[in-house]
Order: structure tokens, then C-alpha cells, then sequence
């Protein structure tokens, strides 16, 4: 399977997950030391999602994002000091100091944002794509949401919306087994989420979300189906956050979780199978490795650099930039 | 490179935490990601892993101090690597391990300064009982030398008085305020400065009902797998007569008084270190082998530590038995935000005149406290009198 992909862009891949899964343990230490403000919902362990399914797109493709979304700004390419800045909340970040972690919006990247409520980015994703539809560009949205948001009426409803006018919308459920401390079997009605795709007509598939290869592979159909016109796909990718819901959740979520069900999934850790892919295929060495290692913690230090070393935003500018002039070209 | 381990800010409310545990002690080899520390918030018990690998060459804090966010609380190093400094704190708990009588006094006195002496100087302060901290050090920058020591051996013995002037202060063990037990504190403290507590108090029969526990054990026992307790039937009785008057139901909010809906009856359950009061919620709507087998689920995760914060919020009314451990009569205090609360002594077969005759009945007394803000004397008596009724008469919960 690897062999589909090219050397080159399997291990900017790795580089991609290895940069979330460092940038992640680096905020949870600046959040401990009380550095950084806001909540932290760390992604570690969901990684081959985000890098997997953002990949195939475009940098004018749209994204939108959850609370829990660092790993898929950087999978879209977002840059680490202004991703830094913004949770240090300081005016040199992506939303000048005034998002903080849960509402880094990009643009000119096409991250259109994330999103503090359940379920809320989902219709966001089915306007995008109505713009996109309009303006009769091949580009195509995607909509990251996890598995709580499932139960939400705007899951159902975008599905709808988007199977009935085919729109070029790709929903990507990050599928971590709990929402909040809730098992999903005891929330969510079928068996899999994807099976929710047949009552709007659609096709969809859950899939191995710590095999990148494979959400890669099922992603590219996606969106090639979405750029061909032939409308939306809902991909369920099942992972497992390594840490609690939020930085400071104890035992990293023992309270509704075992101990065995939490090492079971250490074992399954994105990160490592996909190394051990690389190393079969001889696409990396141990040297390797360490550089592209010293290189990411190397640039995640001049991230934290760069917004320690940035301005608070002044008092006086809390109501500005409440609103985005966007072109029709989506500019 | 040495790593300096914080106390970490785990919450965004979190200001300060106690160090509960040291997973690892001085000199022990830790992982990353291995767990090091136990702390303590008002929110949670969390085992901190720790940030580097190396030796835990320095603990800066001890066991049971409540430090802020940010506080470095240990160093993780290699051997023979320099360390940052940083101003550690003394254990509030004098060690037990045997020291020289002279550092221990040192250790108890008010300014914990370091006593610079040689230490053979040490070794005969400590066989001649010289106070350390009394003398003045002639050797290099002040430091005492085996002269100093000698010398004033020699002025005890001659003066015939003691050196060591400070007496001992009595090792009496410190229990620092913590966890469960500040919490209980203060919240004890906000209800009896801020309620206005009354107590009333009645004897009663207990026979029909030790009888009706009698006589449906077994059933209960088939139904749940559970025994039957004096403690479950009280909870249905009290869930009972709470249907029945409402204003004993409620909590004052500002300056209205809300009637609940739900009846959640909370249980009092004594732990090693402290009070815990997990909720029966719907308690009125309830069988008994339901109530009986939820007290039963509650118990054990009280014990075991696990009750969720669901578990112990939401009571509406409090019970707090004491009939087994031999108590006559308790007069609890209210569990705020409750108006109320029924403390329950234990059965005893007394002499009991009824009609002219004197019969042996067992009797319990049963005293409820009331927020007299909220409830009259006559509204608690009312209500007080409606239980006495059905625990005399238990056929009172079918009608």
C-alpha cells in the first residue's frame, strides 16, 4: 500500500505527526507552568487522522476544525509560531492573541476554524461547500468533528444537505471512543458511525484511524469523488486520544477508562506502526529519525521563542477584527 | 541538562496544590512519563508523570505541603550534574528517624538556620547535650569547631547551669488541613456560622420496625444480593414523610426559599480520614431493595475512593446514623445547601410505660436539625412526628 505514495511525501508525513505529537506535549508543559491560559485539548494519538486526511488537499481546499484541532492545523499546513503565539494569546498569532487554543482560523490556509460547540462546524463545512458549488472551483471542504458530535441534529442535517445537493464536502469523524467520558456504545445507536451514511444516501466507511495509509488511501477517494462533483463521503477514522479529555483530566481519563483498554491502545500508537512501515521499506534510519526528531523539537522551540517574545494585545483592540471581508474567489 | 519539576497547574481554576505522595524518592532513577508525584486539588487526585528521565536528585517539597502553581518541587538530573538552586521548605511533620538531639533541636526551633560546625564538633555536642544553635563558631566564617564545643562543656559544668535553654518543644505530630479534610472544614464552618440551626428530638418504638426488617431481609437478600440495614429502611421512611412535607424539601437561594422536586436523600458514610455523604437520588420513587443495593454500590466506592462527583452532589436531605457505633443521640450539622438533616441513635431495650403498664421496648431516638430560617418549630415537628408515625407503624408507606 505505502508503495502509492511516493518516499518524499511519506516522510513529510511522519515529519507532520511527529511535529503534532511534539507541539502537543510542548503546550501541555507551558499550560502546567501556567504559560499558557486556556483550556488544552490535546489530539496525541489521533494523529495519523489529521495528517492522513489533510494530505490529499490542496492549500485552497477548506478545513474546518474542533476544540481539539491542533494536529489538524498543522496537517493543513498552518505555521507553528503563529499556532504557538495564538495560544499564548499574544497579537502575533493567527487570531491576534484573541482565539486561544480552540479557535485558530487561517484563512488564507483554509482553515475557516474551530469550533467550541459540538457539532457546530459541520454546517459551517456544508456553507463552504455551497460557496464552492457556486463559484464552480474544484476545491472541496472538510469537516473534522468527533464522535459525540454524531448525536447532534447539525450532524444530520449537514449529511443531508450536502448528499441532496452533492456537494463537495468530506465529513471526517475523529472517532476517539468517547465523548468527553461517554463510550460511544453507549451513545451512539448502530454499530458504526459510518453506517449513519446510508440514510442520506452516501457512502461511507470506518476505518483503522491509526493507519495512516489507510485513511490516506480512503481520503483521496473522498476527494476525488467531491472535486468530480459526485458529492460528500463520511469517513468514521477510530483512534484513541492518549491523554484525558483536557490537560488536568486524572490519570489521562482512568476515571472512565481501564488501564488495560488505554495500554492496548499505546500498542497501537499511529506514530510507531507508521515508523515501522518507513524502517520495512527502508525510507528512514535510526539517523534519520533523530534529525527530523532534533529538527521538529528544534523548530517548536522557536515557535515558543517567537511568542514569548511577542506583544500582548492592547486593551483597545478587543473589538476589532470581529469580522473577515472574503472575496468571491474565497481569497 | 537538570529539569525542574513544578507543581503543574492541572485546571484552569487551579492555584495551589499539596504534594500528597512522592512515587519516587531522592537518589531514585525515574522515566519519563513514569508516574513521580501525587497531588492534590480541590478538585482532584492526580499522579503527576514525570516531565524528564534522569535521577530525582532533590525533592524541594515534602509530603502534605500545599504549594502554588508554578513552584519548582524537584530537580531531575544526572549524576554529578550541577543543580539550580532553589529554596526548599522543612517537612511540616518532624521526621521520626533518630537524629542528634542537638540538630533535632535546631530543626524545632523557630528560624530553621542551617548550623555550620565541624563534625567531630557535632559528635560531642550531640554525647555532651550542647545545644548547637546556642554557640558561636570561631572556625573559618563562623563555623563551630571542637574548641567551641568543649569550651562550653566546660562553662555547663562549672556553671552548673544548662546550655540548652530553649526546652524541647513536645513532638507533637501535625495533621496538615488538606484534601477531604478542608473541605469538610470549611464547609462545616459555613453552615454552623451561617445557619441558624434548632434541634428537636423524639424517642421511638422501634419494634414494627426491626419486625418489617425481619420479615423482608431475606426477599431483599434474593432480590439484590444485598442484607438489609436499619439505614435503607430509614431512607425510604425519611423520602416518605419528605413527600409529604415539601418545606423540609428545600434550600434557601438569595432571598427566596425553592421547594425540589427530587427527593435525593444523602447518607452519611465515615471514612479512615473523613465524612463522605453519597446521594440516593429519587430515594421516594425507590423500592427498598433498590434503595438498599444503591447505599451498597455507594458504600463501596466511597471506600475505595471512586464516588464521582455525581455521586455525592444533588442531596436534597441528609441521614446520618450512629446507631452502630453505640451513640444515644447525635444533633448533626446541616449539610449545606440542605434546610435539614435527621441524625439517628442507636436501638436499646428500655422500660416503657404505655397504658399503666410498664413493657421492655426497644427504643431509638431520632433528632432532626432544622435551618430556622426556612422551617418554624411546628413545620419541623410535623415532620419529625410523621416519621415517628411510620417507623411505628410502617404500613404508613403504602397509603
Amino acid at each position: 500500500m505505502t508503495s502509492r505514495i511516493d518516499k518524499k511525501r511519506c516522510l513529510k508525513m511522519y515529519e507532520q505527526m511527529l511535529t503534532i505529537r511534539t507541539f502537543e506535549e510542548k503546550a501541555i508543559e507551558l499550560f502546567e507552568h501556567n504559560l499558557i491560559r486556556g483550556n488544552i485539548h490535546p489530539c496525541i494519538g489521533q494523529e495519523a487522522v489529521s495528517v492522513g486526511a489533510c494530505t490529499p488537499l490542496r492549500r485552497d481546499d477548506f478545513m474546518v476544525n474542533t476544540h481539539r484541532g491542533h494536529g489538524n492545523c498543522i496537517a493543513k499546513g498552518a505555521d507553528l509560531k503563529l499556532m504557538m503565539a495564538e495560544l499564548f494569546g499574544k497579537s502575533t498569532g493567527y487570531c491576534k492573541g484573541k482565539g486561544g487554543s480552540m479557535h485558530i482560523a487561517d484563512f488564507k490556509g483554509g482553515n475557516l476554524g474551530a469550533n467550541g460547540i459540538v457539532g457546530g462546524g459541520l454546517p459551517i463545512a456544508v456553507g463552504a461547500g455551497i460557496g464552492i458549488q457556486n463559484r464552480g472551483t474544484d476545491q472541496v471542504a472538510v469537516c473534522f468533528f468527533g464522535d459525540g458530535a454524531t448525536n447532534q441534529g447539525t450532524f444530520h442535517e449537514s449529511l443531508n444537505l450536502a448528499a441532496l445537493w452533492k456537494l463537495p464536502v468530506i465529513f471526517v469523524c475523529e472517532n476517539n471512543l468517547y465523548g468527553l467520558s461517554t463510550p460511544v456504545r453507549e451513545a451512539v445507536s448502530v454499530v458504526n458511525i459510518s453506517d449513519r451514511a446510508m440514510a442520506y444516501g452516501i457512502p461511507g466507511m470506518s476505518i483503522d484511524g491509526n493507519d495512516i495509509i489507510a485513511v490516506h488511501t480512503k481520503m483521496m477517494e473522498a476527494v476525488d469523488r467531491a472535486r468530480a462533483g459526485e458529492g460528500p463521503t463520511l469517513l468514521d477514522c477510530i483512534t484513541y486520544r492518549f491523554f484525558g479529555h483536557f490537560t488536568g483530566d486524572p490519570g489521562k481519563g482512568i476515571t472512565y477508562r481501564s488501564k488495560e483498554e488505554m495500554g492496548q491502545w499505546l500498542e497501537r500508537c499511529p506514530i510507531k506502526r507508521f515508523r515501522e512501515r518507513l524502517i520495512k521499506e527502508k525510507w528512514i534510519t535510526e539517523k534519520t529519525e533523530k534529525t527530523m526528531e532534533a529538527d521538529v523539537k528544534a523548530s517548536i522551540e522557536e515557535a515558543v521563542q517567537f511568542a514569548k517574545e511577542s506583544p500582548l494585545p492592547l486593551p483597545e483592540e478587543a473589538l476589532q477584527d470581529l469580522f473577515f471581508e472574503v472575496s468571491p474567489n474565497g481569497e | 541538562m537538570a529539569t525542574t519539576v513544578i507543581m503543574p497547574k492541572l485546571g484552569l481554576t487551579m492555584k495551589e496544590g499539596t504534594i500528597e505522595k512522592w512515587l519516587k524518592q531522592e537518589g531514585d532513577r525515574v522515566k519519563k512519563g513514569e508516574p513521580l508525584v501525587e497531588i492534590i486539588t480541590e478538585k482532584l487526585n492526580f499522579q503527576y508523570e514525570s516531565p524528564a528521565s534522569g535521577i530525582l536528585r532533590k525533592i524541594l517539597h515534602p509530603e502534605g505541603k500545599v504549594v502554588p502553581v508554578t513552584t519548582p518541587i524537584a530537580i531531575i538530573a544526572e549524576e554529578g550534574e550541577a543543580l539550580p538552586e532553589f529554596e526548599a521548605s522543612a517537612p511540616d511533620v518532624p521526621k521520626e528517624a533518630p537524629m542528634p538531639a542537638a540538630a533535632v533541636r535546631s530543626e524545632t526551633k523557630k528560624h530553621r538556620e542551617r548550623i555550620f560546625a565541624s563534625p567531630v564538633a557535632r559528635k560531642i555536642a550531640q554525647e555532651k547535650g550542647i545545644d548547637l544553635s546556642l554557640l558561636k563558631g570561631s572556625g573559618p566564617e563562623g563555623r563551630i569547631i571542637q574548641t567551641d564545643v568543649l569550651k562550653a562543656a566546660e562553662r555547663v559544668q562549672a556553671e552548673g547551669v544548662g546550655l540548652s535553654v530553649p526546652t524541647e518543644e513536645p513532638a507533637d505530630k501535625l495533621i496538615p488541613l488538606k484534601g477531604i479534610r478542608k473541605i469538610i472544614a470549611q464547609r462545616m464552618t459555613d453552615s454552623f456560622r451561617d445557619t441558624p440551626h434548632f434541634y428537636l428530638s423524639v424517642e421511638v418504638d422501634m419494634s414494627a420496625v426491626q419486625d418489617l426488617k425481619e420479615r423482608v431481609q431475606d426477599e431483599v437478600e434474593k432480590r439484590a444480593k444485598v442484607r438489609l440495614t436499619l439505614t435503607d429502611i430509614f431512607v425510604k421512611v425519611v423520602a416518605s414523610a419528605l413527600k409529604d412535607h415539601p418545606i423540609i424539601n428545600s434550600r434557601i437561594e438569595g432571598d427566596q426559599i425553592r421547594l425540589l422536586e427530587e427527593i435525593n436523600v444523602g447518607v452519611a458514610i465515615a471514612l479512615a480520614d473523613g465524612l463522605i455523604v453519597p446521594v440516593v437520588r429519587h430515594a421516594d420513587q425507590k423500592s427498598l431493595t433498590e434503595i438498599a443495593s444503591a447505599i451498597r454500590t455507594l458504600t463501596k466506592k466511597a471506600r475505595r475512593g471512586k464516588l464521582s462527583l455525581e455521586d455525592v452532589g444533588g442531596g436534597t436531605f441528609t441521614l446520618s446514623n450512629m446507631g452502630m457505633l453505640g451513640i444515644d443521640k447525635i444533633n448533626p450539622i446541616i449539610n449545606p445547601p440542605e434546610c435539614s438533616i435527621l441524625g439517628v441513635g442507636r436501638t436499646v431495650e428500655k422500660p416503657v410505660v404505655q397504658k399503666g403498664e410498664i413493657k421492655i421496648k426497644p427504643m431509638a431516638w431520632f433528632s432532626l436539625s432544622s435551618d430556622h430560617r426556612i422551617v418554624d418549630g411546628a413545620a419541623a415537628g410535623l415532620f419529625l412526628s410523621h416519621i415517628q408515625k411510620i417507623i411505628e407503624n410502617p404500613a404508613f408507606l403504602l397509603v
